[in-house]
Order: C-alpha cells, then structure tokens, then sequence
C-alpha cells in the first residue's frame, strides 16, 4: 500500500491562516495538535497541583510555566511557519550551532546548577538550556547528513554520522547530563535504523553505547549521587534516605493513587512535598497520586496520539528528510517518556529527564514544542 | 517516504515504541490497581504522626466517699521548638536564672529525647505564681516560653495536719514514667514511652480504670517534619474512679498508731539479750484492719512509709537510692502483704482447732479436748535419755496446771508443745518419714492450710508473699545435702515448733488477719478485697454513677464446728479480759467482750523477737455492725502483749467511733 501525496480539492482555503502560518489549516494534523493542547493542558495543572506548597506564592511556578507556554505557542508557530524543508539546507549551520552552544554553556558563561554546567541566566530570572534546544537541532543536522549519503551508508558514513554526535554527546558530558545523552542516542540509533543501516552495524553500535554508558558509570566521569541514582532501580531498599528514597516515594505516591486517584489539588504526598523534585523530573507522580490509574492511563494514551501521528506522518512525508526529522523525533520523544515514567514507577534507572509537555521547565517545554511543531509542519507540507 | 525497507524499519522503531508504553501500561496497572491499597498506607505512615496525651486519671476514694487520691493542676513551663538560634539563647539564659537552674540543666532537657519532637519542651514543673508572671509580663525576655496547666496525683488525707506524708503510700502505690519492661508488656493497650503508669498498689492494681483513653491526635507533617494540620482526633476519655473498702480515718489512725507504737518500743530494753545492754530496734511494722463479714480491707499499714506525694514529677534519684538504701529498712516494701514473719503464739489458735478436730488421743488415753489439763512447770523436755532437749516457755515462767482456755490466755508453750508432741507420739512413730499431709502426724499442717495459711489470699495486691508451713517436704528440699539422714525425716521438734508457731512457720499480717477473720465469722474465708466499686469520673457520693460493682468474693468454707470455734473463743477473750491475759493492760478500759485476740512474740534468728497481736471485735448483733479484725505486726519490736496490742487497740478505738483516739500506750516488756 502506498498513500500518494496528493491534495484533495476542498475549496479555498482560509486566508487569514495562510497569512499567518503559509498554510492550509485543513492539511494541519489536528488530532496531534489537539493531543498536544490537552497534554498541555494537564501538564500546566499538575505544575500548579505539584507546586502549591513549594512557595509562598502558591502560583508562582504556575505564572512563570504560562509565560513559557505562550513563549512555545509561538516558536511553535515560527517553526511551523519555516518550510521544514529550509533544515535540510541549512542542517550544517544546524550542527554548529547545538556545538557552539553546548560549547559556551560549560565554558564560564554557563550557570551552574544542581551540580550541572547546564544553563544560560537570562534576565528575569530564566534561564535557557542549550542541551534541551540542541535535541531538536541535531535531529535536523542528523537527518539532513543521513537524507544527503541515504544512497551511501556505508560503514565509513556511521562512523562519520556516529563521530557527529560524538561531539555534543562529548559536550553534554562535560556538564554532566548523561540522560540528555541516552536522548541522543536513542535519536542517533532511531534515525540510522530508519536510513537502512544493516541490522547487525546496528547490534555493534547498541553495543558499544551500552559500553560507553557503563564506562561513563565506572570510569568516575559522573558524580557519586548520579551513580546512586542510576543504580537505586536495582535494589531500591538499600538505603532508605538516599538514592533509593526518591524512587522509593515515587512509586509509592503513584501507588497509592489507586484506581482514580486523590483528586486534583487533593495529593497528600503531592501537597506536602515527599517526592523531591516532584514538579520537574518526578512530575509523574502527581498525576498518579492526585488522578490515579485513571490519569496516568488517560495521559499516556494523549502521548500515544502524539507518537502515532509523529510516526503516521513520517510514514506520509513527502521526502527522506521529512521521515528522518520525524524518526528522530518519535525516538526522542518514545524514549523521554519511558524514561521518564518508567523511572518514577521503579522500572528505570534516575536520570534527569523531564517528562515532555508535562515537566515544569521552559526549555525544555518551549524545544519540545518546537519539535513537535516540526512534525506537523512536515504533515501539513506532505502535499507540497 | 519512498521505499520499502525505510517502511519496514520505520515500523520496527515504532514497534519497539509501542513495547515500551505497554510495558509502562503495565507497570501502571501493578502499581496503582494491583498494589494500591499497601502503597496507601505506607504514604499515610510517611506523614501521619500521632500524639497521645494522656486522660485525666481517676480518683481513688475511701468507703466513705472521701477522696484519696485526686489531681491537681499545676503550671508548667515549656520552651517552643523550631526556635532561631538566638532566641533560644536568650530564653534559655533567662529563664535559668529566673528559676535558679543552670543553664545546662534546661538545655539538657531541650536535647532530652523523651519529649515528642512536635511539642513545647517541659523544662520546669510547678513554677511558682511570681515567676510565671513575671514571664509573662517580659515576652522580650524568653522567646518561645509557654505555661501549661498540667494534672498531677494529689493525696489529701495526710496522717497529721501538715508536712506529714500522705496516708496509704503503699497501699495507694504511685504512678511514674512507664518503664522498658512495662512498655513491652503494655504497648498493645496504646500506652507510649512517655506515658505514666501505676507502679505499686492500687495505682497499679486497677491502672486499666484509672487511666481513661488518652487523646489521640494524627498530625499531618510534610517532608521536612513541619506540621500542617490534625488529620483527626479522638477525644480523651477521663478514667474512672475507684472507690475502696479503705476507711480513710482508720487508715489514718492505724498508720499513726504503728508509728507511735514503734518509737515507743524503741524505748524499751530488750530484756531477752543477756550480753549487755541495748533496746529494740523496731525497724517496722504493718497494721490490717479487714471486715470479717466480707473480707473488706478497712486499713492497710505498713511503716517504714515513703511520702508518695514526692513521686509525682517522678522519683527524683537520689531520693530513690535513699529510700532502697541499705539503712532505709525497705520502706518502699509493704509489710502488710509482703512481709512474712513467725507468727509466734497467734498460731495456737490454728495448733488448738486442729487437736480439737483431729481428737489428738492423749497421753492419759481421752482425745483432747478443752478441758484437757496438762502441768506446766516452764519448760518440757524430750529426747533420748541423756540427750534430752528442753523446751520452754518465755521467761521459763510457770503456769501450772492449764487446760486450754487458761493455756491461751497465759500463752502457755508448754501446752502447745505438748500437743505438738502428742501429734508425733501418736502418729508420727510408725510412719515419719511419710510426706503426705493426709498423714494424721500432720494435723497441724492441715488445719493451717485450711485458714488459708501457705498460699496468697487472692486479694491481687501486688508481690503478696505466700508465707511457709513446714512439712516434710519442706525439710527434705532444705536438707537435701545434709549428711544426717535425721534431718528429712518428721521429728518431734519440728512438730513441736510448729505449735507453737515457730522454726520455719512463717505468715504474712493480711494471712494472719484473714485466718482469724474466718474463726471469727463461723468459717468464711474471704478473698480480702480491696474496692467495692468503679464510678464514672467525677462521681459524688450523692449522685453515685457505678460503672461496675466488685463484688465480695468468699474463697473458701472452711468446714468449721461451732462446737470447737467455741472451745477456742474463751481462751482468746481472756487474752484481754482476764487478769492473767497477755494483753489485759492494753485493753484494761475495754468491757470483756469487747476485743478478743492472742498476742504472739516470736523468736527470730539473728534479730529481736517480733511482737504480734490479732484482735477480733464481737459479731454483728444487728445488720449494718461490722465484725473487725485488727492484725499488727512490729519487727524486733519486743512482745506481742506490751508493744503490739496497744497499737491494736487504739484502732480498734477508731472502729469504735473515736476519730482521735489517745495516743497510743504501750507497756513495758513482760512476759508472753
């Protein structure tokens, strides 16, 4: 079965969207852009529930999360606006600059924080996080090298696209952000299966990630409190007010939402701050504890809209490229939210990923939907 | 999109995603729907803490109504937690000197453990009225410093009007902090580490009434252990109040009387000691006073005493090793149920029933019987000829001829050594090695037994002693070692001894009491008893709220013939009323009638003789009149008839009506 690229003849098209967006809102892919609103949507309340206690003013987080969901709106629009097309052309510039950013945040003109050279202060008391942008641009710089050599991936080529993304995973590990960079392995590994990589150049490169992830872990170029954490998953009795407490209160907030939960605003766990970090990384508790089995089912399946529509629509693109940018992203965003999930419920390891749409953090929101605003730009141009 | 491979492996990646999120579906499904209700209650242990605060404690009242033990409040004054660092330096010093401590004193008690993290510090009880406003007036000066209004135990009735200890210390008992091994025991019934439990006595007798339910608040903390509400309360639950059978008055009177009669017998010259000169040491006492109608505990006495008032914030510890320091002489032991002495001549009322029910075949060939006559020249002596062993009575004084009236108002131990030594001629020769009390040799053993003798009353007074009737079993655990075969076997001596109430007899006062309580009522052994009744806090006498009745328990009839309790009743009202009675000078104003009894003075190894004496009052002679049984006890303090009888009767001045009765009179030592 091959769905042609073609356009049905629906009548002219609304001006005022074409204005703005250079688009017919007919070819626009509203049920993922509807699974985005209401992810966003539970997301905002959640960030409200999980931080109503944290400060004096209850909406502190909640305002500051709004400015950066209107600042999303709009990149959401800017990239929606830009042919994706454009990235292909330009996906060298893409590359050098996630490199010259990634770069300057660990030289003296980061911020550090929590233990990481991950952040830019801005006035105003943001901050931007280069390893959150750089996601999206390495996606487009993978993409557009894998779309120019498709005919050619040989094993010279991996090992040239590899030593690509060897630089920025280099970079971010000089932060450290290891769970950045298992995002970015799990994109470079989505995008090379995609371009028709052989099976078994894919077990070798599989391989030597695990290996490079344990040398990571061994070879003492992360923190003791990162080891602890990665390993708390595997016995996560071992010490009650360590590592192990985090996941351990995580799983139980969430288990103890039972079927529908607490209710919104009514988490006790939630409300009286047991789950550190429970507005960023750990956000997945509060859905479990305050809407129960009820929510997190319902959440999860939002976010399976959006992955059914990012990998419909790199089915439906109409160039490699478009497939490409798609495929990175569905690996991105496939592998943040089991991550991210599966380590609040035990089943992971902890690392420092946020749940996409959900987390508190306007990097990370504003770069996941610049991705996402991607995907359906690649959807709305299949036409075309 | 364009070729197939591209296809195929797009939907590899997309299977693979699809795994993942069944697996995080699942994964969900176990944690919330599966595991859901453990997950709950481990959350809800996370940040729930519960407080308990203790019920106001019943009171203990008399049999009259009046109170006993009651609480009272007194201002505490406690220290806030989560102080700066700097205010609680200046709280701290300030307050130190304002109550005169030191400054590491309050401190210690701010890192003391003992105190629930969620609530203000005690760090001074009973403040003065000043002192706490003058707190008041300078918030500036103490930061954090708040007065609570807390209950402690209060004893009204006191022996004399002021700074005398409180009646009844060790019948009362006292309440303190829980301890580790009461802890373990008590922690199913929601008692915490810090609570206060009874620790002797009534207190600790019906602490299960006293205590009430305390107030139990959860209190919500969040991650930091900051409190953010009460998830709920129970409300507290006063205890209820115990009435007793106590007479307040003649508890009072008792206590006062033993501790009169013992200094007085401290003045005295121990007249038995040939190897210079020194007087008695009284080193104490116990005084029952029980109702021989029911068992009714009138009054229960014991000296040394201890004032239980100072208990109340806890014992402090030096007054604690004082009072179990080797020259306290035990004061925290109550003698009256605790203590276990010879009872001397008051035995012979149990040597005589049992000769009189056993129908002991005399010498001259005719069983006995009260008009049984036997010469008493001061001494008797048996053994094998050559070998012969003498033993005498008192003073080696002589009594002539007794038949057994005269022999118990003399307290002639010749008499009884006869009977003793009768047992064993008679029964003892074909079979004295046989240890079955059913032997007829052991008449005297069996009599004892049957009064209740050997074995606690059952009155469920904490650490009652069981007191010891010697038998053949007895002497053979004893001498189990010893390389004279003689020694296991019945011998005519231990028979002997037995009448008279010496050697290895040993009975405690309440035993003593109880025994001639059921020769007094026609054979009723009660379980004495201690309160009649619970009532609901706050009760008065006039509205009477009963929870629960306690009801008088008789343990045992004993299969007594009127014919012989009125062979024995003579002899035992001549005690007091004849000329020739042992306690004749202490009841001298007394109509004969009026109080019979028998006084005993026993010989003890190593120490002065105890005095004893045992005083019944008449029968009821019409309904609402009591039968009382007073039995008083005073260690090495002399003879029963000069030194224990008149603390006898001056209770027995008080069971008459007398609310202060004369000081007690004792009489210097004679002969018993």
């Amino acid at each position: 079965m091959t769905l042609a690229p073609r356009r049905l003849d629906r009548g002219p098209a609304d001006s005022t969207f074409r204005r703005l967006t250079g688009l017919d809102w007919r070819d626009l892919d509203w049920v993922m852009i509807g699974a985005i609103v209401a992810i966003l949507a539970l997301g905002l309340t959640m960030v409200a529930s999980a931080t109503r206690s944290l400060t004096d003013n209850p909406y502190y987080f909640l305002q500051r999360q709004s400015a950066a969901l209107a600042v999303g709106a709009v990149a959401f629009l800017v990239v929606l606006r830009i042919d994706y097309r454009k990235w292909r052309d330009f996906s060298l510039l893409a590359y050098i600059a996630a490199v010259a950013m990634l770069f300057l945040v660990v030289s003296p003109l980061g911020t550090n924080a929590k233990g990481a050279q991950a952040w830019f202060a801005l006035p105003g008391g943001f901050h931007f996080e280069p390893s959150e942008w750089s996601k999206f641009l390495i996606i487009v710089a993978l993409a557009g090298y894998v779309n120019e050599h498709r005919n050619d991936i040989d094993p010279w080529r991996i090992t040239v696209i590899l030593g690509l993304a060897l630089v920025p995973i280099g970079l971010v590990q000089l932060q450290p952000d290891l769970g950045t960079n298992m995002v970015f392995a799990a994109i470079v590994i989505g995008l090379l299966t995609v371009a028709g990589v052989k099976g078994r150049y894919l077990v070798v490169i599989a391989l030597l990630a695990a290996t490079g992830i344990y040398a990571v872990v061994t070879l003492g170029l992360l923190k003791q409190y990162q080891i602890d954490r990665l390993t708390s998953v595997l016995n996560p009795n071992a010490e009650q007010l360590g590592a192990a407490y985090n996941q351990n209160q995580s799983k139980k907030t969430i288990g103890a939402g039972g079927l529908t939960g607490a209710g919104l605003f009514q988490g006790k766990q939630t409300g009286l701050g047991y789950v550190p970090e429970q507005h960023t990384d750990f956000i997945f508790t509060a859905v479990g504890e305050e809407l129960g089995f009820v929510g997190t089912a319902l959440l999860l399946s939002l976010f399976g809209i959006v992955m059914w529509r990012t990998w419909r629509t790199a089915r439906l693109s109409r160039d490699f490229f478009g497939t490409l940018v798609c495929a990175g992203i569905f690996s991105m965003f496939g592998f943040q939210i089991f991550e991210n999930i599966g380590m609040t419920m035990g089943i992971m390891p902890v690392t420092g990923i946020p749940l996409p749409l959900v987390s508190y953090g306007g990097s990370s929101l504003v770069a996941t939907l610049a991705c996402l605003a991607l995907v359906v730009n690649v959807h709305a141009r299949r036409f075309t | 999109m364009n070729d197939g491979n591209s296809r195929f492996r797009l939907s590899v990646v997309g299977a693979v995603v699809l795994a993942l999120f069944c697996a995080l579906f699942a994964r969900m499904w176990f944690l919330q729907v599966g595991d859901a209700k453990s997950y709950a209650a481990e959350t809800e242990q996370n940040r729930i803490r519960t407080i308990r605060e203790p019920a106001i404690r019943g009171a203990i009242l008399d049999r009259n109504g009046e109170v006993l033990v009651q609480n009272s409040l007194i201002d505490q004054i406690s220290i806030e937690r989560n102080l700066t660092e700097e205010a609680r330096t200046i709280t701290v010093s300030n307050l130190a000197k304002v109550l005169g401590v030191t400054e590491e004193s309050i401190q210690t008690e701010l890192d003391s453990p003992d105190y629930s993290p969620y609530e203000p510090v005690p760090v001074a009880q009973r403040a003065d009225f000043e002192k706490l406003v003058y707190i008041k007036e300078h918030p500036e000066l103490f930061p954090g410093v708040s007065a609570q209004r807390r209950s402690v135990r209060e004893y009204p009735v006191r022996t004399a009007i002021d700074g005398s200890p409180p009646v009844g210390a060790h019948l009362l008992g006292y309440v303190a902090s829980i301890n580790k091994d009461e802890y373990k025991i008590h922690k199913s019934e929601g008692y915490s580490q810090i609570d206060l439990i009874g620790k002797q006595g009534v207190e600790q007798s019906f602490e299960s009434e006293l205590r009430g339910s305390p107030r139990v608040r959860r209190l919500e903390v969040d991650s930091r252990g900051q409190l953010v509400g009460e998830a709920s309360e129970i409300p507290a639950e006063a205890g209820n109040d115990v009435q007793l059978t106590i007479d307040a008055n003649v508890q009072r009177v008792a206590e006062d009387s033993l501790d009169q009669g013992i200094r007085s017998a401290r003045g005295y010259r121990d007249v038995g000691y040939k190897a210079g000169f020194r007087n008695f040491n009284a080193t104490g006492g116990a005084v029952v006073v029980l109702d021989a109608s029911n068992g009714d505990i009138v009054a229960l006495a014991s000296a040394p005493t201890f004032d239980i008032s100072a208990f109340t914030n806890g014992i402090p510890l030096d007054e604690y090793s004082r009072l179990t320091g080797p020259d306290s002489n035990n004061p925290l032991v109550d003698r009256a149920v605790q203590g276990q002495y010879a009872p001397g001549s008051t035995f012979k009322m149990i040597t005589a029933y049992a000769a009189l029910r056993d129908k002991l075949p005399m010498e001259d060939g005719n069983p006995f019987d009260d008009t049984y006559s036997f010469y008493d020249k001061g001494f008797i002596k048996f053994g094998a000829t050559g070998q012969e062993r003498e033993y005498q009575n008192s003073g080696r004084t002589a009594h002539g001829v007794v038949n057994l009236p005269e022999a118990l108002t003399v307290s002639s131990d010749v008499y009884f050594y006869n009977i003793g030594l009768e047992y064993w001629r008679v029964f003892g020769r074909g079979n004295e090695s046989d240890a079955d009390l059913a032997q007829p040799q052991y008449g005297i053993q069996r009599a004892a037994q049957e009064f209740g003798f050997g074995e606690t009353t059952g009155s469920g007074i904490q650490g009652e002693a069981k007191g010891r009737i010697p038998d053949l079993a007895f002497k053979r655990s004893l001498n189990g070692t010893n390389p004279d075969p003689s020694s296991r076997i019945w011998l005519p001596g231990d028979a002997m001894n037995l009448a008279v109430g010496q050697g290895d007899v040993l009975v405690t006062p309440l035993q003593l009491a109880a025994a001639y309580g059921a020769l007094a009522n026609g054979g009723t052994l009660y379980q004495p008893r201690l309160a009649t009744r619970i009532l609901k806090a706050g009760s008065s006498l006039g509205d009477p709220r009963v929870v629960r009745n306690l009801p008088v328990q008789p343990s045992r009839k004993i299969d007594l013939d009127p014919e012989i309790a009125a062979k024995i009743r003579p002899g035992l009202e001549g005690v007091t009323c004849s000329s020739a009675g042992t306690a004749s000078g202490a009841f001298v104003d007394y109509l004969c009638g009026q109080v019979m009894g028998k006084t005993g003075t026993a010989q003890t190894t190593g120490k002065q003789d105890t005095a004893l004496f045992v005083g019944v009052s008449p029968p009821q002679a019409e309904p609402g009149q009591h039968q009382y049984v007073v039995c008083v006890v005073v260690e090495e303090g002399g003879f029963g008839g000069s030194v224990a009888a008149p603390i006898a009767r001056r209770v027995f001045d008080a069971l008459n009506g007398d609310p202060n009765p004369p000081p007690v009179r004792t009489n210097p030592p004679e002969i018993d």
